[in-house]
């Protein structure tokens, strides 16, 4: 069976928008946040955001925006895509550079392109609200392909002419894993040899705020600690954004290319809780399932795994949901350190998975473990499970990479160095 | 005197594209909007008719007016005081 491997990654995110400044902000656990005031409103309560730096984006006319000068995009690649769109189209950049590949090489019909956003609320609403101005006799040309959820394969796919499996992933915070589980089973299967994966989110108060009517955002205005995942006193998640892309190679390829690899993508696992359809189970039952199941795919027991990137949000519920999984599934073996990055990154949502999966491919690349930033006070419900406070310096033998999303979906990966 | 219909439309052309580089003075009165040194295409074309919809309660109907109306700035010029109720324009 042919073998996926990671030759690219590329990250506009909160906590740096190269590998060289994620890498660093990752080893001495320096986070991104900052506070914020949305709407203009004092009186939300929501004060801190884990927001990209070096772009302008708030306006809805992209002749706007401004974004660092080592990218240049044209107005057709610019006025069909929304403000994530802009931070996907850079992050690709990078990815590509960093595999040694063209814009050109994508074109070959060997690649795919698997995507992952909410859409973009903020055009949108802004699209919808001009054409209910001109009571639904005019609207913009673009309002729709740039706004809609799948705007981010629209674009991508057009920009870079791809002529692979083309697709975008709906299933809330799981959707970026849900794109890199499918983009592992597409090049296994040999229907593609490379799959460009990505996973972008805004930051505007249009995607942050109905997760504030979910009561499910952090309302500590202390950007050094509002993101605690697992602390005892977490009290809801930092809403984030950016882009994260990761070009997925089958082995082969890579290795006729002379690609450098980051890591293998040895497996992954899904399955549903069957329970709510925003609260997590709460034993995890199907987030254990996923990664038993991801362990199984990896042919990997959990004595094998040395570190879990945890999805945990810094919710009360969500975290303890995590804990009790992780419980179930290593209580037989194993004592893996995990540790949640979105104390670092906050909450990137649609994108976390993908953002999440790369890190884990510096983790073994560069052979560390990041620690668990904002950490005080451990909730009990963590009791027996390792959470190493600072940065470890060794390199794991292999890694699982949990995500969950609303409907109770939850996807796991296992990530293990290439060659072993 | 010049025409202040004709330039708060140069002013508004200059706005809505975000031509930047662009003083709304130096537009030629009869030169084609779209295609030439302004670099409009026919998407910024229905941006700009969005604008002057709204600001002038105008109804541009189709693709074939659009390209008549857009044909240069005097056609615009022309095309709005023909369509719009004169209290919406600056006095001639």
């Amino acid at each position: 069976m042919p073998r996926a491997v990671i030759t690219g990654i590329g990250f506009i995110t909160s906590i740096g928008n190269s590998r060289t400044d994620v890498l660093r902000s990752l080893r001495e656990l320096r986070h991104g946040f900052k506070t914020v005031e949305f709407l203009g409103n004092p009186r939300i309560p929501v004060r801190v955001v884990g927001a990209v730096e070096g772009f302008e984006t708030d306006s809805t006319n992209w002749r706007d925006w401004r974004y660092p000068e080592r990218y240049r995009f044209g107005p057709e690649a610019l006025r069909s895509v929304s403000p994530h769109g802009l931070y996907a189209l850079c992050a690709c950049e990078q990815a590509l550079e960093d595999a040694r590949l063209g814009a050109g090489d994508l074109a070959d019909g060997e690649t795919g392109l698997f995507c992952a956003s909410a859409g973009s609320p903020f055009l949108f609403y802004h699209y919808l609200r001009q054409q209910e101005e001109a009571r639904g006799e005019r609207g913009s040309p673009m309002g729709m392909v740039s706004s809609i959820a799948g705007t981010l394969n629209f674009n991508l796919a057009a920009h870079y002419h791809i002529r692979g499996a083309v697709c975008g992933f709906v299933s809330a915070c799981a959707s970026s894993s849900h794109a890199l589980g499918y983009a592992i089973d597409e090049i296994r299967l040999g229907r593609q040899r490379r799959v460009l994966v990505v996973g972008a989110e805004e930051t505007h108060a249009e995607t942050v705020l109905p997760f504030a009517a979910m009561r499910a955002l952090s309302v500590n205005p202390d950007p050094g600690s509002a993101s605690r995942p697992f602390d005892r006193r977490r009290d809801g998640f930092v809403s984030s954004g950016g882009a994260a892309v990761m070009v997925v190679e089958e082995a082969g390829l890579a290795a006729e290319r002379g690609a450098p690899v980051y890591a293998e993508l040895a497996g992954w696992g899904q399955a549903g809780d069957g329970h709510n359809v925003a609260l997590s189970h709460p034993e995890g039952s199907g987030l254990a399932q996923a990664m038993r199941r991801a362990l199984r795919d990896a042919a990997t027991p959990p004595d094998g795994i040395d570190y879990v990137n945890a999805h945990a949000t810094s919710t009360p519920v969500g975290d303890r949901s995590e804990a009790a999984a992780l419980k179930a599934v290593f209580c037989a073996g194993g004592r893996p350190a995990i540790s949640s990055t979105k104390a670092l990154t906050g909450h990137a949502l649609s994108m976390a998975g993908v953002l999440e999966a790369a890190i884990c491919a510096l983790a073994v690349r560069d052979g560390f473990v990041p620690g668990c930033a904002h950490l005080v006070e451990p909730d009990p419900a963590c009791d027996g499970l390792r959470l190493p406070l600072e940065t470890v310096e060794a390199r794991p033998r292999a890694v699982l990479n949990n995500s969950s999303g609303f409907g109770g979906s939850n996807v796991c990966h296992v990530l293990k160095p290439f060659p072993a | 005197m010049p025409d202040p219909l004709n330039a708060r439309i140069k002013t508004m052309i200059v706005q809505t594209l975000r031509l930047e580089d662009i003083d709304p003075a130096s537009i030629k009165d009869d030169e084609p909007l779209i295609g030439t040194g302004l670099s409009i295409d026919s998407i910024d074309a229905l941006e700009l008719v969005v604008a002057l919809e709204k600001e002038y309660g105008i109804k541009i109907k189709s693709s074939e007016e659009s390209m008549v109306a857009l044909s240069s700035v005097s056609g615009l010029v022309a095309f709005i005081r023909q369509k719009a109720d004169p209290s919406r324009l600056p006095p001639a």
